[in-house]
């Protein structure tokens, strides 16, 4: 019996571990020089309670979508990365949270319903927050469960499966009315949202965009002077 | 108040009134604690000239920077002596405006002369003070020629990026409190609200952003720059920036956009672009127009100072804030009360009481939030602004003096179109523009001296280049001339001053700058190869024929530059010593581009020849894509390789046709010039230049040479064309004539020839019988434009008839050109041309205007040697009377005649 378990064991482990391995190598082998850029944007109507003194419009990476180019502040190992996703949250224009991930296995979690935080000194040295995130408006958390081969991406948003090919993109824009959130119509934007404003209920767009398989040697490090 | 060291060594105030505010004080025994040397020898000279030393205005009491960090005890082992050759200056309060502080610095100064007696100082100047040591030295507030070196550590010579961004901070901030003072009661009104932006309909598509038609002139209404700013803030930017928000993050259905990054700015470059254009890619200057030279001699008023441009990223910033503290202040109690999302309808009193409660603390929580933060914000403003001892208030008219010539925006655009540069500073611009234009003449020499830190911005701020954290190292350096020096620390932790000064490299560098004398490179008599040199970016290097062995020689120096890194040039000057310093002989400068090479003739040991590399592109070059980098962060380095024609008394150039102007020596250096230490090495009686044996003299009375210059135009009024690049053209005119090419005949019968030439038409055709026929000639010129058309009416009886035709067009006139002028000159002397166009004109035509270009006779001056072409146009205005009607035609012809354009030396 030890033998038999003993046999299972030493063939099985090394044979899950030659099939990790392999996919792993094959993944590689599909993304070597390439991985598949996607910029998730989150835009709230009046997230924010003021425009942080003298914050330049700054983002520390710098996206040039028809060049295919990232530009960011420090370098990056780029072995075995397939999937790269920036995600900006923004409020009247003002940014208050931006992160680059890079993923060697093509899934992120992104926890859109996590509380953002831009601070400000206070009159007394402390500091007072910014960010209203009872005005985020969002429908739950943010998965990206797969990425395909040719560029293809799987994401779970809230109650929602979309997939996305290269090139295509989603959004929703959800205003929290008092009946509860309710999603606005691409028609009637325009009116829906100064009605927002004019009644000061909150409202978020999530836009997602797959920008398709981009170079790795495409993503620079070391913005100026370096 | 100005800071007195408590004890004088020359215990004599330096002025009694306010005017007289400042004291030199000598430096107090009792600062010099505890200073290593390190080991550091004195140089072998001793100081000859007494050394003032002026700090930052500080507004506490306490040792000078100077003492604290050691530099005093260094100064003083190198031989200076405190009260007597060395003075400290530090001012106790701000110097209010640039033209104020200079006239401060110059008193202090004065009593430094009058205490010491010595007519020639070097100054060594910290922060700010370095710049207001330079202003009053450019606008001749301090004397031309007291100082003779003025050192600058860590001056924001073109403005800092940390005054562009503290500037344009505490307009922001004094805007929102403006705006949070205006909207206090209707946002804590129940049912008051602050309104909403301006509906960005109101801009159409096509506005160029409503700059007043007047604005640029002095019939521009202004009622002042806070006006101006909300007014644009308010009508312009706060309406765009609602759209942008809208149109770039709320949008449905969404666009992927292709520049993520984008900003506000670039939005508005992007989708407004006539507003970008008109207010501002065009808005150069201030909103009062160009501000002629001579008020840089007294400072300029809000509105006189910044660009129209900078105006406008001011308003965009105010604009932009505005519209977030709209929306951060918007909706009222009831609003807030009755409509929020959580609208659960409360079941009993109490709950209500709670419910509603919460509510309304909430909403006033809300509004007071911007209360309070316009408030903080004003007093960090108000706290970093007076912890800065040369600013007074946020409204410091120094404050704007530091913001930068030219700000980069960030437009976060991709394709290369990341930033955007934007003149900012118009007077600081105004002020390097005059610097640079007499950078090579001025008597006083400038020393950069600044660090480098690691440049930790760039990571979250890329517009901004190598730095010390308050101040790029290109913004530090001052337009340069030949003879300055630029040095360039690297390896500090922080950019705290004491750093930089306490740092034993940064001290060394300024003992020997002051002390040593500089090195020139002796050229070996007799040798005729080929001596390579070393030509810096940082410092000038000299070049002297060894005068002791070379006897009464003359040497023909020639000097070649290979190529040299994209936008650099190699300098070469000729100096010459006035007994007691170096000074650069005026005209006698030219800057070389790689690959080319010039003459220069010496004679006197009271001459050397510089060489240095200049930057003739921009500063703080930005590359599209984001880099921002530096000119001057690193020394660059270029051989120079020499060679000299040794010539003896009597013997030609070598350059036989070479003239070698003696004159204009009358605006040199100040006076005649000595050979240094003269009557040590026999130099003594140097005679100024003059004729010599070596040529023919341009300017010179007996040469009676035509080409001599402007002198020999007899006061004409003779257009005059200056040549510095090769590129340059004496005229623009291209040569063009028209005249007959062709002719199209359609004889009407369905036949049509063309016939080339023949400008006198003779043509005959065989009619067929019993016909009538339009027969139309059309001659064409060369361009293909129709000159003339000419018909005949044909009819033909029962035969078959031969008809002949004859016609005229026009007929090129016979011109020629003759140029006359030297065939070889100098540089920086004027040669006199003339021209002479002959022809002969066909039957008919008759000459109607005869131009020429630059004109009948011109004077070209070279400020650089080499082959140069000379070009001259004449154009002829000619009527062609033809049978039917007259033509009228102008034509161009244009003649050249080269020119060897040779670098003069110096000569008896």
């Amino acid at each position: 019996m030890e033998n038999r378990l003993g046999v299972v064991l030493r063939i099985f482990f090394p044979l899950c571990a030659c099939g990790l391995l392999a996919a792993l190598l094959v993944r590689f082998s599909w993304f070597g020089d390439s991985y598949v850029f996607l910029t998730i944007e989150e835009s709230s109507l009046n997230a924010i309670n003021g425009w942080p003194l003298n914050m330049p419009e700054l983002s520390r990476v710098f996206i040039d979508v028809q060049a295919k180019t990232l530009v960011l502040p420090e370098k990056k190992n780029l072995l075995g990365v397939c999937l790269g996703v920036y995600y900006s949250a923004t409020s009247q224009g003002v940014e208050f949270d931006e992160r680059l991930i890079l993923s060697r296995t093509g899934r992120v979690g992104l926890d859109l319903t996590a509380p953002a935080s831009l601070v400000v000194p206070d009159i007394n040295g402390g500091e007072v927050e910014l960010v209203n995130n009872l005005a985020r408006v969002v429908a739950g958390k943010l998965k990206i469960a797969g990425t395909r081969r040719d560029g293809t991406v799987e994401i779970e948003y809230g109650s929602r499966h979309i997939t996305l090919k290269p090139g295509e993109s989603w959004a929703e824009l959800l205003v929290l009315e008092p009946g509860g959130p309710r999603a606005i119509s691409s028609g009637n934007w325009q009116e829906e949202l100064d009605r927002c404003v004019r009644l000061g209920y909150p409202a978020t767009r999530v836009a997602i965009a797959n920008r398709g398989l981009w170079p790795k040697s495409g993503v620079k490090a070391g913005i100026a002077g370096d | 108040m100005t800071r007195r060291h408590p004890v004088l060594a020359h215990g004599k105030p330096m002025g009694s009134s306010r005017a007289v505010v400042a004291v030199v004080a000598a430096v107090c025994i009792m600062f010099n604690v505890a200073a290593p040397l390190g080991g550091y020898t004195a140089p072998g000279s001793t100081p000859s000239k007494p050394l003032v030393l002026i700090g930052e205005p500080a507004k506490k009491d306490g040792e000078s920077l100077w003492s604290r960090t050691g530099l005093v005890s260094r100064l003083e082992a190198a031989g200076y002596e405190p009260g007597k050759t060395l003075f400290v200056y530090t001012p106790e309060e701000p110097y209010g405006d640039l033209d104020s502080g200079a006239h401060t610095l110059r008193q202090v100064l004065d009593e430094t002369v009058n205490t010491t007696g010595c007519n020639l100082l070097d100054v060594a100047a910290y922060g700010v003070s370095g710049l207001v040591l330079r202003f009053g030295v450019e606008m001749g507030i301090i004397r031309d020629g007291l100082v003779d070196k003025a050192i600058m550590l860590s001056t924001p010579q073109r403005g800092s990026f940390v005054a562009d961004l503290l500037y344009q901070a505490c307009t922001v901030v004094k805007h929102e409190c403006i705006f949070e003072k205006q909207t206090r009661l209707a946002r804590f009104s129940p049912f008051g609200d602050v309104g909403a932006a301006l509906d960005p309909g109101s801009i159409p598509a096509r506005s160029t952003g409503d700059l007043p038609g007047s604005i640029g002139s002095g019939n521009f209404s202004w009622e002042g720059e806070a006006w101006w700013v909300a007014k644009r803030a308010r009508e312009i930017y706060e309406p765009l920036y609602s759209q942008y928000v809208q149109e770039r993050f709320l949008s449905l259905p969404y666009v992927p956009v292709d520049s993520p990054s984008q900003t506000f700015a670039g939005w508005i470059e992007q989708k407004r672009p006539l507003i970008w254009e008109n207010c501002i890619a065009k808005g150069n200057e201030t909103p009062f127009g160009a501000m002629p030279d001579t008020a840089l001699s007294g400072p300029p008023k809000a509105g006189q100072d910044f660009t129209v441009a900078y105006y406008e990223l001011l308003a965009m910033a105010v604009g932009r804030n505005q519209y977030v503290v709209r929306m951060a202040s918007a909706g009222s109690l009831a609003q807030s009360l009755f409509s929020s999302p959580q609208g659960q309808m409360p079941g009993t009193v109490k709950d209500a009481l709670v419910h509603y409660g919460v509510k309304a603390l909430l909403h006033y929580a809300k509004k007071a939030l911007v209360t309070v933060k316009a408030e903080v914000q004003r007093i960090i403003t108000d706290n970093i602004v007076s912890s800065i001892g040369y600013l007074d208030s946020p409204d410091s008219i120094f404050l704007r003096r530091l913001v930068k010539e030219e700000v980069l925006v960030n437009l976060g655009t991709s394709s290369g179109q990341r930033f955007y540069r934007v003149p900012a500073n118009y007077y600081l611009d105004q002020i390097n523009r005059r610097s640079s234009s007499s950078a090579d003449t001025r008597s006083t020499r400038f020393v950069t001296i600044t660090g480098r830190v690691s440049n930790l911005l760039s990571l979250v701020w890329p517009q901004v280049g190598p730095n010390n954290l308050f101040c790029e190292v290109d913004s530090a350096v001052p337009p340069q001339g030949s003879r300055d020096v630029i040095r360039v620390f690297t390896g500090f932790m922080s950019p705290s001053y004491l750093n930089l000064l306490k740092d034993q490299r940064v001290q060394e560098s300024i003992v020997v700058l002051l002390l040593e004398p500089e090195q020139v490179s002796q050229l070996t008599p007799g040798y005729n190869g080929q001596q390579e040199i070393s030509a810096s970016s940082w410092q000038p290097s000299y070049v002297s024929p060894a005068w002791d062995a070379a006897g009464d020689k003359v040497f023909d120096v020639s000097i070649s530059v290979p190529s040299l890194p994209e936008g650099w040039g190699c300098v070469v000057w000729v100096e010459g010593y006035d007994g007691e310093r170096w000074l650069p002989v005026p005209g006698w400068h030219q800057v070389l581009a790689g690959g080319t090479r010039t003459h220069i003739l010496l004679k006197d040991k009271c001459y050397r020849v510089g060489l240095r590399l200049v930057r003739v592109g921009p500063v703080n070059p930005y590359t599209p894509g984001g880099k921002v980098g530096s000119a001057f962060e690193s020394e660059l380095f270029s051989k120079a390789w020499i060679s000299m024609h040794v010539l003896q008394a009597g013997e030609g150039t070598g350059h036989e046709d070479v003239q070698i102007p003696g004159a204009g020596y009358d605006d040199g250096p100040g006076s005649v010039p000595h050979a240094p230490g003269a009557g040590q090495a026999g130099g003594a009686g140097i005679v100024p230049p003059g004729p010599g044996s070596a040529g023919n003299v341009p300017g010179d009375e007996d040469s009676g040479n035509q080409g001599s210059g402007q002198d020999s135009a007899g006061g004409e009024d003779i257009p005059s064309v200056r040549v510095v690049y090769r590129s340059k053209h004496t005229t623009l005119w291209k040569p063009q004539e028209t005249y007959h090419a062709y002719w199209e005949i359609d004889f009407g019968d369905g036949e049509t020839v063309v016939v080339q030439g023949q400008p006198y038409l003779e043509t005959a055709h065989i009619f067929e019988p019993s016909g009538r026929y339009k027969v139309r000639a059309v001659s064409y010129d060369n361009h293909n434009n129709v000159l003339l058309e000419k018909s005949w009416d044909v009819a033909t009886g029962g035969e078959p008839e031969v008809r002949e035709f004859c016609c005229s067009s026009i007929v090129p006139p016979a011109v020629q050109l003759e140029l006359t002028g030297p065939q070889k000159w100098v540089t920086g002397k004027h040669a006199l041309f003339s021209g002479k166009a002959t022809w002969r004109l066909p039957d008919g035509a008759r000459i109607i205007a005869v131009d020429c270009d630059p004109g009948e006779r011109f004077q070209v001056l070279w400020e650089r040697s080499g082959e140069f072409t000379v070009l001259w146009a004449v154009r002829l205005t000619i009527d062609y009377e033809l049978e039917e009607r007259v033509i009228r035609v102008k034509n161009t012809y244009v003649t050249s005649t080269q020119v060897d354009v040779f670098t003069p030396g110096i000569t008896r």
